[in-house]
């Protein structure tokens, strides 16, 4: 080195190696189109970094939305200017708990200790700025989809919307005139008014205008169901009995066996920041293992000690393979697997507890198979059995379920233990006359999955090895408390999403590892914020357009009342326990004005075409007729695929101009609410840089002065409909912050943090150090988990015979010990989780064997939802996505990585045409095409304003979609496959062929 | 002299380009708006940390590594042995490799030197570009865009030791005797 240190030596100042491009903004006064000149300066490439800190930099502390993640984001707005976003280091999404800011730490500390952030929220800096943004209320000029528009103003916007509601819903009768007069059922007219969040953070706001002041029960058709719903509702049915949750997920961090179905956490699934995180330092720990069940290579399995990639919508076999391993460990009564019979037999809280355990199970309850003619009439095949069903002499309360001793039925709520497998049981009813046959909800079970059955069997289903899933289980009954089964989107968006979850979430009960350290994890929860923010609750009648969470009886009442309207099997599905709504029935219920016609449909931050499988078809063909959507109003950023069909879209503000009070996900088992603020624009008029004033008036001035906050749009529409209180009386507020201030000053109280505090840091965090309390979670779930769903086994299935909806629970007897849990399956939902085959909603097996090829999706670590493709550091990386086919396929079919290869299915013969990507990390006979390409709108072609073309980008319709091609419901001809339990839409079950383009 | 590099732990590597992005956002290199320019399915630009994806093996046993790269501010660097105007130079207060953008001539002799692709050329300013550790942050007392961001905790910068050069690199990496890079690795 010597002979060069008179070079190294030579020092160069940051001025001769950057050349100076003259800085960002350099006044206060910014606004508009100034930002994108600024942006398209540094493009050019010279490359000055933004300045680190000095007079004219602010840090401000808020929220992503990026993705659904809700991680915390630290901007750095230099001028007015936001250059940059980093993680907040506040926020337990951003950080580990080893490295988090104490919510004591001051906030230059903060400033200076950047927290953790993905791609996506980094890249929200070209969300703000994307030169494409809607900038003006839009109004179309010439048919819809024409892609022309007329700037108008808000006053006119509003205005003429609120004049076009009126005519086709008479504000003032919305609430008492019929939709149908000949079927009251259905509800007001306030109802033919459909509000669409696809993504939102907002359900107060959004509650308090459409539900509570105008009236609809179509005020949140969201997302949920193309998104993980059954995963959402399975759960639920697993915990009904208890405290209904939704979300679990594993202790990373103190877990030592670890089994992932579907569930993406080095790429997709959120929080992906934390989810890989701590990840990240489970693999660090000598001892531990992870296993992947992905038919797919992803980030997570290339982490993996196992991969496993089974055939895909075959998760519930290998799950149920290893719970047949570890059943037969418990019926034998083997030595590994005395504390799952120990944790299996506790009945209730009291016995869990004697056992030091936080939850118990319905495993020794006894489940109605049967009963005699003697018995009482209200005694139901199929549910628990309850004191009320028995003889007084069981001395079980009315409304209390029963356990076997050994000698006879006693109370499940006192029980000290009850026994697993007693075989059939004979009890008392009621009336002393007759006889109620039971068994017990884990014998049930057994029969389902276990007899007749064995890991071979499953194995054969899955595509994998038997010896290996049969020593994953056993690995994973020995970790016991500290070993982890989780599923998510790709185990469930499935027509079995149901079912598979479930058999998914046994082995977490078979091992009983909720609420333990290093087990199964409710999250550390939220404090609260929104009380008041919804203003009077009010109650639609009716039910919703996409029929979600209509009562059990709701259809069988329909059919009674009107023979000649309703039959069974119905026109279409009828859910209830769509618990999160159901997307795709949504938009068909409008396009066949199935079970009543729309008149306006307003929505936002929606893609319906776009997300949902197969829908682009019959969206277009819906949209262009104003005869089913007479006013269609869109509230957007930008012109997605759905907008461009719009009849006005009024811009709101991104979200980094806006407020909201995300939550948490399970993954962080300490307490948090955090606060979204705007991190640029200006309030009451004041400087780009003034201190937030809580008392202030805080009118807001976003960096595109023409755009709105979304709440201040629906107090605009609301404002024009003549309103200034809700249905009950409660005055609206004045604007966006007067909403917002509310529930900051709740979380203050809730959380005993000050407001400064949470506008300082984005919220309110717990401190590290919170998230365990001896052996146990602090967060804890604490409840009942459920082997059995007397939900399922009751609810009638809207697409099912008429002979079958006419089968009686209570009116079937028997003479001697019958079981009835065969008629309950044909006739009603299978209560148990199963593996079950591709269907319809009729029911009928969907094969299509003719084409070779099974189609999955996925998820990119490098984009969100619909919205990624507007961003160039995201897209910069991989302009397009691939046909991602196996070495062995691809040799086959001579098909080399970036042929032109077509995909095509039985619902759309023609297909699509993208490039291969052939590679060894795939199952042969699968072909995986991730989401988020293909897009053919976003600003990929010009939009016409007054006249004048919009600059646009070509490379966002890069890459394909394969929602294009997915598998039309055979049985229904207009929308996806889907799950009829739960409401997911299949993204994984379409067979394709893929041939040389 | 001192010398600051890089520590990679390629166990938690997720393979989430937070480290790219966060160099782009950082350094506001091209390109920084739309429209993209894409060519051959590559976007036009220049990106002073990129993360490779490393298949190897075949179905069902194969393996899947990441591996975040930049430059490596080599004790020796080859790019700066190659330039013929003297454009790059060395820190001694840190060993941080930097290019004189007033200098460079473009003439991407930096480029095929370099072993490891870390000198990108512009094709705007037909001059070559590449990482500089964040000089404007460490000099401000902070640590590279790229080391806060990183989503699980696998890249890192120390005070650097030379026998460490090239420690655990995964296979293909080129052999750091060449330049004694700055770098080193654990799984």
């Amino acid at each position: 080195m010597s002979e060069k240190k008179g070079l190294l030596e030579k020092e160069v100042t940051r001025r001769d190696f950057i050349k100076a491009t003259g800085g960002v903004a350099a006044g206060a006064a910014v606004f508009g189109s100034f930002f994108s000149v600024q942006k398209v300066f540094a493009a050019t490439g010279e490359n000055t970094p933004d300045i680190t800190s000095g007079t004219n930099v602010k840090f401000r502390l808020s929220v992503c939305q990026n993705c659904h993640s809700r991680c915390g984001i630290m901007g750095k707005v230099v001028d007015g200017v936001l250059v940059k976003i980093d993680g907040n280091p506040y926020h337990p999404n951003n950080m580990e708990e080893d490295e988090r800011l104490t919510y004591a730490t001051a906030v230059t500390t903060a400033y200076n200790t950047p927290g953790r952030l993905c791609p996506k929220g980094q890249a929200g800096v070209q969300v703000l700025y994307d030169p494409y943004r809607i900038k003006h209320p839009l109004k179309r000029v010439g048919a819809r989809g024409s892609g022309k528009w007329q700037v108008i103003s808000w006053n006119q916007a509003f205005t003429e919307i609120a004049a076009k509601i009126n005519t086709l819903i008479p504000t003032a009768n919305r609430l008492t005139t019929n939709i149908d007069n000949s079927v009251t059922e259905l509800g007001k007219i306030a109802s033919q008014l459909m509000f669409s969040p696809g993504r939102s953070t907002d359900g107060e706001i959004i509650d308090r205008i459409f539900k509570n002041t105008w009236g609809t029960i179509n005020s949140r058709l969201d997302h949920t169901s193309i998104c993980e719903t059954s995963h959402h509702v399975g759960n639920k049915l697993m915990t009904w009995e208890g405290t209904k949750k939704d979300h679990f997920k594993p202790d990373i961090i103190n877990c030592e066996y670890l089994i992932l179905f579907g569930a993406n956490y080095n790429e997709a699934n959120f929080p992906m920041l934390a989810l890989s995180r701590k990840l990240s330092e489970f693999k660090k720990v000598a001892g531990r293992t992870l296993v992947v069940v992905d038919p797919r290579m992803s980030n997570t399995a290339a982490k993996a000690n196992t991969w496993l990639p089974a055939k895909p919508g075959t998760d519930a076999a290998v799950a149920l393979a290893m719970v047949w391993r570890i059943m037969q460990k418990v019926i034998n009564n083997d030595v590994d697997a005395q504390a799952s019979i120990t944790y299996l037999t506790n009945p209730n809280q009291a016995a869990a507890t004697t056992d030091n355990e936080k939850t118990w199970t319905d495993s020794t309850w006894l489940v109605v198979v049967g009963k005699s003619a003697t018995a009482d009439a209200g005694i139901t095949v199929g549910k628990y059995v309850r004191g009320s069903d028995l003889a007084a002499g069981y001395g079980i309360g009315a409304n209390n379920k029963a356990v076997w001793n050994g000698a006879t039925a006693i109370d499940a709520s006192t029980a000290a233990a009850g026994i697993l497998v007693p075989g059939q049981i004979t009890l008392t009813s009621a009336n002393g006359a007759g006889n109620v046959y039971c068994k017990t909800a884990f014998e049930l079970l057994k029969e389902e999955i276990y007899d007749g059955k064995s890991v071979d069997y499953y194995a054969s289903i899955c595509g994998l090895d038997s010896s290996t899933l049969s020593s994953i289980a056993d690995a994973f009954l020995l970790k016991g408390k500290k070993a982890v089964a989780n599923a998510y989107r790709g185990s469930v968006q499935h027509t079995n999403g149901v079912p598979t979850i479930r058999a998914v979430m046994l082995l977490n009960m078979f091992v009983g590892n909720y609420d333990w350290i290093g087990g199964n994890a409710v999250g550390g929860g939220t404090w609260s914020y929104n009380t008041g923010m919804s203003g009077g609750s009010y109650s639609p009648a009716g039910c919703r357009v996409d029929r979600a969470n209509v009562s059990a009886t709701f259809y069988s009442t329909l059919v009674t009342n009107y023979p000649t309207k309703y039959a069974f099997p119905a026109q279409r599905p009828w859910g209830t326990y769509w618990l999160n709504g159901n997307y795709q029935e949504a938009f068909l219920g409008i396009a066949t004005q199935y079970p009543y016609p729309c008149k306006v449909l307003i929505t936002y931050w929606n893609a319906w075409p776009y997300s949902v499988p197969a829908l682009k078809d019959v969206f277009t063909s819906t949209v262009t007729d104003e005869s089913k959507i007479p006013l269609f109003v869109s509230i957007s950023t930008t012109m997605g695929e759905l907008e461009a069909y719009a009849d006005y879209i009024l811009p709101d503000t991104t979200y980094m101009e806006k407020w909201s009070f995300p939550g948490l996900t399970p993954t962080i088992l300490t307490k948090a609410t955090s606060y979204r603020q705007p991190l640029v624009g200006t309030f009451d008029g004041k400087a780009w840089d003034a201190a937030f004033d809580p008392n202030g008036t805080n009118a807001y001035a976003p960096i595109y002065p023409d755009t709105k906050m979304f709440e201040d749009i629906l107090f605009g529409i609301a404002g024009a409909l003549g309103f200034t209180t809700d249905i009950g009386g409660t005055a609206l507020p004045a604007n966006a912050w007067a909403h917002v201030k509310v529930g900051v000053t709740n979380l203050s109280t809730s959380s005993t943090k000050t407001v400064q505090d949470i506008i300082d840091k984005g919220g309110a965090f717990q401190d590290p150090g919170n998230a365990y309390t001896g052996n146990y979670l602090t967060g804890q779930y604490a409840n009942i988990i459920q082997i059995y769903s007397e939900q399922l086994a009751i609810q009638v299935d809207s697409m099912g015979t008429a002979a079958a909806a006419a089968w009686s629970a209570t009116t079937t007897t028997d003479a001697a010990w019958t079981n009835h849990m065969s008629d309950i399956k044909s006739y009603r939902f299978n209560p148990l989780a199963h593996y079950e085959q591709v269907r319809d909603v009729k029911n009928n097996p969907v094969t299509d064997l003719t084409y070779p090829f099974q189609l999955i999706t996925y998820k990119s670590v490098l984009h969100g939802q619909a919205r990624t493709i507007d961003l160039p550091w995201l897209v910069g990386i991989m302009p397009e996505n691939f046909v991602v086919i196996n070495s062995s396929d691809a040799g086959a079919l001579d098909i080399k990585t970036y042929d032109l290869v077509r995909v095509s299915s039985p619902s759309n013969p023609t297909g699509i045409v993208g490039r291969a990507r052939v590679t060894e990390g795939i199952r042969p006979g699968v072909v995986a095409i991730s989401h988020h390409y293909g897009h053919w709108e976003h600003s990929s072609k010009p939009r016409y304003e007054d006249g004048t073309a919009s600059g646009y980008d070509s490379t966002r319709s890069a890459g394909i979609q394969p929602n294009l091609i997915m598998r039309i419901d055979p049985s229904m001809g207009d929308i996806s496959l889907q799950d009829k339990i739960g409401g997911s839409v299949s993204f994984y079950d379409t067979r394709v062929k893929v041939e040389k383009a | 002299m001192a010398q600051y590099g890089w520590t990679i732990d390629l166990t938690k590597c997720v393979g989430c380009h937070a480290c790219s992005v966060a160099c782009k956002a950082e350094n506001n290199t091209s390109p920084q708006i739309s429209p993209l320019t894409v060519r051959n399915g590559k976007a036009i630009g220049v990106n002073y940390r990129q993360v490779l994806y490393r298949e190897a093996g075949n179905y069902p046993s194969v393996t899947l590594q990441f591996v975040t790269m930049s430059c490596n501010h080599c004790y020796n660097p080859a790019c700066m042995a190659a330039c013929p105007v003297g454009a790059i130079t060395k820190r001694s207060a840190d060993g941080i490799v930097l290019i004189d953008y007033d200098k460079c001539i473009g003439c991407k002799y930096c480029v095929w030197a370099c072993p490891y692709g870390a000198p990108q050329f512009n094709e705007t300013t037909k001059k070559v570009e590449k990482c500089t550790l964040c000089v404007h942050r460490i000099d401000a007392g902070l640590k590279p865009a790229c080391v806060t961001t990183c989503s699980g905790r696998a890249l890192n910068f120390e005070n650097f030791t030379q026998a460490n050069s090239g420690q655990n690199a995964p296979a293909g990496f080129s052999d750091p005797t060449y330049t004694s890079p700055a770098v080193r690795f654990s799984t």
